[in-house]
């Protein structure tokens, strides 16, 4: 059971920062019943509340004191009316935020703690846009950032205890449901959104609330958890509050979150947002994370579903807590912008790119059956060989129409299909972001070089024909299971690469030869202009 | 207009504002939560990452700016990561020179060790190099750097990854190497050596070093050539796109020929960028009097700026 000791209140980070979540969460430091004397209660489930008023400080600092104390108690009663209209108790009150507990006694038939929770959270919004459409209103704080609400809503089990003092509605509240809602708060924060909840408690919500975007938040022990956005309230069954009411909410909710992405600068699709907390958490808007499947220098690999639906995706994720310069970023966009004009049967499917708190994700399509070298662990037969060879040419062709280079074409990214189709991956915008990130980071094993062309090798200027000469190493290996060069060091294979002749194939593919030599030819412009020359060369030879 | 004039808010809520505005001020005050130090005045943060985070503070005896980079709480402050922390400063601490960070004090804060450092604020030697910088100055960062990296080799250390992220810039102009966690003792057991393999920064790392890990001082060298040649040329001298290429052109490619204006620092340039580690210049001390032949053969008029950039 996981449990939360009096180490978290001592924790470095104040309680209106956004704590991230440490080692201690989610880790059971007592064992249950052992130390834990009767004082302490037992772990209550309830539905927690975090809501925060971003651009407070500002605001405050623009006023006169009059003026600073009125808004101050007014931001007060507005976050603890919500919470106490809904039949809430408060943990926790700062001058601009509020930590709430929605409980019902052990023995309720229909427990409604996330419902109320939920519709807390929407009035508390609501409120806020009324309160800041006064400020702004008037003339002298008319040009400060907007204050926005931001919420994050959960359901869990926390250790709720009444204050000592025994303060009406007041509580204590610590445990791992209370550091998710401020995740959660957190979360709403950087996607623009108005509230953020867990997938569960809006399950738990009775229908109550209507649910927007979707979104999976990494946890520091590497689960995730699904989040929802919620856009408003939907009414009671029979309920007789006019329809009117509703829509005043949700266009609340809207403008609040309208407010925040002005105030962030917006444009978040052309520049990724600065990271609030680098690399504490990961957060991917529209993916639902099912299991990572794959981890390597800088990148994390996920197998993510879409919020609309459709077969898996894989979701490469990479982080930039270190600085990335600017233009390497606006060529990942723009490349991005030309693989989306792709679709080939013979190049893995792109179907997303996004910025998210520092890191840089890409969704793409995923290959329950490998790549090609996996399977060239066994002969392939020379008819299957060549139909890979025409795939991998068709395929290169496609990307070559829109000024992309694989550069860097190999078996591990060749990606099969169930059909027998092989589908061109790892390309233009993820090669060029993990160079980019390998420049600033720590390095990454990057393999022998068996498939790099003679002019990649000597530094010459590299244009689409490097990739004829790759695909003629893999057609050598595909035919003969065996590599065209072979030596003990990196160098002397580079070596062999600009000096050696090119390998013949053995009896039962001698008629190749003459295509091959034309693909491996050390000066390229002895070699096909370009694919589909190769590709009219084999259908000239009735290959 | 009067800035101080009352906002309109409704009279109910002016009735309900004797609340203390003391609340208020704590709240700020958290918001920002800045971590305290004994003996510093914290002023902001500038800078984090996934194990550390770096603040500007003031060091109240000394009366001068510091950098105290604190190791993160939590699952980063695991023993090996402290002692990895410790290491890494320890090498600058036992090489005092002018062009090395000078690191003024180690303690450790709730736990977490903490180290303070000379605060530079002049930005690093990537964003000069893409301001623009002339063929002298780009000499006089050389020998800076070289005279760095000369202590650090004497006093028995390789840096392991000069690049231009690495090497600041104090507000005076000069320059200063930073960054030692890929130190190490000359003398230290090579690590475990990967063949066929590639592994470090890319574009900086010697042939040596991605050919078999192991890197000496004249690695160290090496890429303090590949910053010679932005320096000149503001680009690496290859040209590669992608990892693979970075590494097989640092293997291979020939080291590109400088412009005829700037021909005179060939000699120094080859002698740098050799893939041989054994013919290479060796050390900073080589480098330094490799320097001094081309600033004696120096033109009496420079070049104009813009002739070179043509």
């Amino acid at each position: 059971m996981p449990c939360e000791e009096a180490e978290l209140t001592s924790s470095s980070f104040t309680p209106t920062e956004a704590a991230p979540l440490m080692s201690e969460f989610g880790c059971s430091s007592v064992e249950e019943g052992e130390t834990r004397n009767s004082e302490w209660p037992t772990l209550t489930v309830a539905t927690f509340l975090y809501a925060r008023l971003h651009n407070f400080a500002p605001a405050c600092q623009a006023m006169s004191s009059t003026e600073m104390t009125s808004f101050v108690n007014e931001v007060r009663h507005i976050l603890s009316d919500a919470v106490l209209t809904l039949g809430g108790e408060i943990a926790q009150r700062r001058p601009d935020s509020i930590l709430a507990v929605f409980s019902n006694a052990p023995d309720a038939h229909k427990p409604d703690h996330a419902q109320r929770g939920l519709h807390a959270a929407i009035l508390a919004v609501h409120e806020s846009v009324q309160l800041a459409a006064r400020v702004h209103a008037s003339a002298h704080t008319a040009d400060l950032p907007p204050l926005t609400l931001a919420v994050g809503v959960h359901l869990g089990a926390a250790e709720v205890a009444p204050r000592a003092n025994g303060a009406k509605s007041m509580v204590h509240a610590v445990g791992e449901a209370v550091e998710l809602a401020r995740l959660l708060e957190v979360t709403a924060t950087d996607l623009h959104w108005s509230i953020a909840t867990s997938a569960a408690t809006s399950l738990a919500s009775a229908g109550r609330a209507e649910k927007g975007r979707i979104g999976s938040l990494g946890l520091p022990d590497e689960s995730f958890i699904d989040i929802v956005e919620i856009t408003g309230l939907v009414p009671r069954k029979g309920s007789r509050t006019p329809a009117r009411m509703f829509d005043q909410l949700r266009e609340a909710i809207a403008t609040n979150q309208h407010w925040r992405k002005r105030s962030t600068g917006g444009a978040s699709s052309t520049m990724p947002p600065a990271p609030v907390h680098p690399g504490s958490h990961l957060l991917v808007e529209g993916y639902r994370v099912l299991r990572k499947i794959g981890e390597g220098g800088m990148a994390s690999i996920f197998l993510a579903e879409a919020g609309d639906g459709g077969p898996p995706q894989v979701l490469k994720v990479m982080r930039m807590d270190k600085g990335i310069e600017a233009d390497g970023l606006q060529r990942f966009i723009q490349e991005f912008a030309l693989l989306e004009q792709v679709s080939h049967p013979n190049v893995a499917r792109i179907f997303r790119q996004d910025f998210s708190l520092g890191h840089a994700y890409i969704a793409m399509e995923y290959f329950p059956c490998g790549d090609l070298a996996v399977r060239l662990s066994r002969p392939l037969d020379a008819g299957t060989a060549i139909g890979y060879l025409k795939q991998t040419a068709a395929g290169l062709g496609a990307i070559h129409a829109v000024g992309i280079v694989h550069r860097d074409l190999k078996p591990d990214n060749l990606m099969l299909r169930q059909d027998g189709s092989l589908a061109l991956a790892d390309f233009g915008v993820a090669k060029q972001v993990s160079m980019l990130i390998t420049d600033t980071g720590d390095g990454d094993i990057v393999g022998t070089p068996y498939y790099l062309s003679p002019e990649q090798a000597l530094g010459q200027v590299v244009d689409a024909r490097c990739d004829l000469y790759s695909l003629g190493v893999l057609t050598f290996e595909m035919l003969t299971g065996k590599k065209p060069y072979h030596a003990a060091t990196a160098q002397e294979l580079l070596g062999k690469h600009v000096h050696d002749p090119v390998p013949l194939l053995p009896a039962p593919h001698e008629h190749l030869q003459p295509v091959l030599d034309r693909m491996m030819a050390k000066d390229r412009e002895r070699r096909y202009r370009s694919a589909q020359a190769l590709l009219d060369d084999l259908a000239q030879r009735g290959i | 207009m009067n800035p101080r004039r009352p906002l309109s808010f409704p009279l109910h809520l002016k009735q309900r504002s004797a609340h203390s505005v003391g609340a208020l001020a704590r709240g700020l005050r958290a918001a920002i939560a800045l971590p305290r130090f004994k003996g510093y005045r914290v002023q902001r943060k500038i800078g984090e990452g996934r194990t550390a985070i770096v603040y500007l503070a003031r060091d109240m005896e000394r009366r001068a700016s510091v950098a105290i980079k604190v190791l993160r709480p939590g699952p980063a402050a695991n023993p090996g990561r402290a002692a990895a922390f410790r290491r890494e400063f320890a090498v600058p601490a036992r090489v005092r020179h002018a062009h090395v960070m000078r690191v003024c004090d180690q303690f450790a804060s709730d736990g977490c060790p903490a180290v303070a450092m000379e605060f530079v604020g002049g930005g690093d030697l990537g964003r000069r190099i893409r301001e623009g910088l002339q063929p002298g100055a780009a000499l006089a960062l050389l020998r800076q750097a070289a005279s760095a990296l000369d202590a650090l080799h004497r006093e028995g250390f390789t840096h392991g990854d000069v690049k231009p992220a690495n090497l600041l810039l104090r507000a005076t102009g000069e320059l200063v190497l930073a960054d030692f966690g890929g130190a190490r003792r000359i003398d230290a057991p090579a690590p475990r050596a990967i063949t066929g393999l590639v592994i470090g920064t890319p574009r900086y790392a010697a042939p040596e070093q991605s050919r078999d890990g192991v890197a000496g001082t004249a690695a160290d060298i090496y890429s303090l050539g590949v910053v010679l040649h932005e320096m000149l040329c503001g680009k690496a001298p290859f040209p590669g796109d992608t990892v693979m290429e970075v590494f097989c052109q640092h293997l291979m490619a020939p080291i590109p020929r400088l412009p005829q204006e700037l021909a005179r620092f060939q000699p120094l340039l080859d002698a740098m960028l050799d893939k041989q580690p054994q013919t290479r210049l060796q050390d900073g001390a080589a480098v330094l009097q490799q320097i001094d032949l081309i600033q004696d053969a120096a033109p009496a008029h420079p070049v104009p700026f813009s002739a070179i950039r043509k």
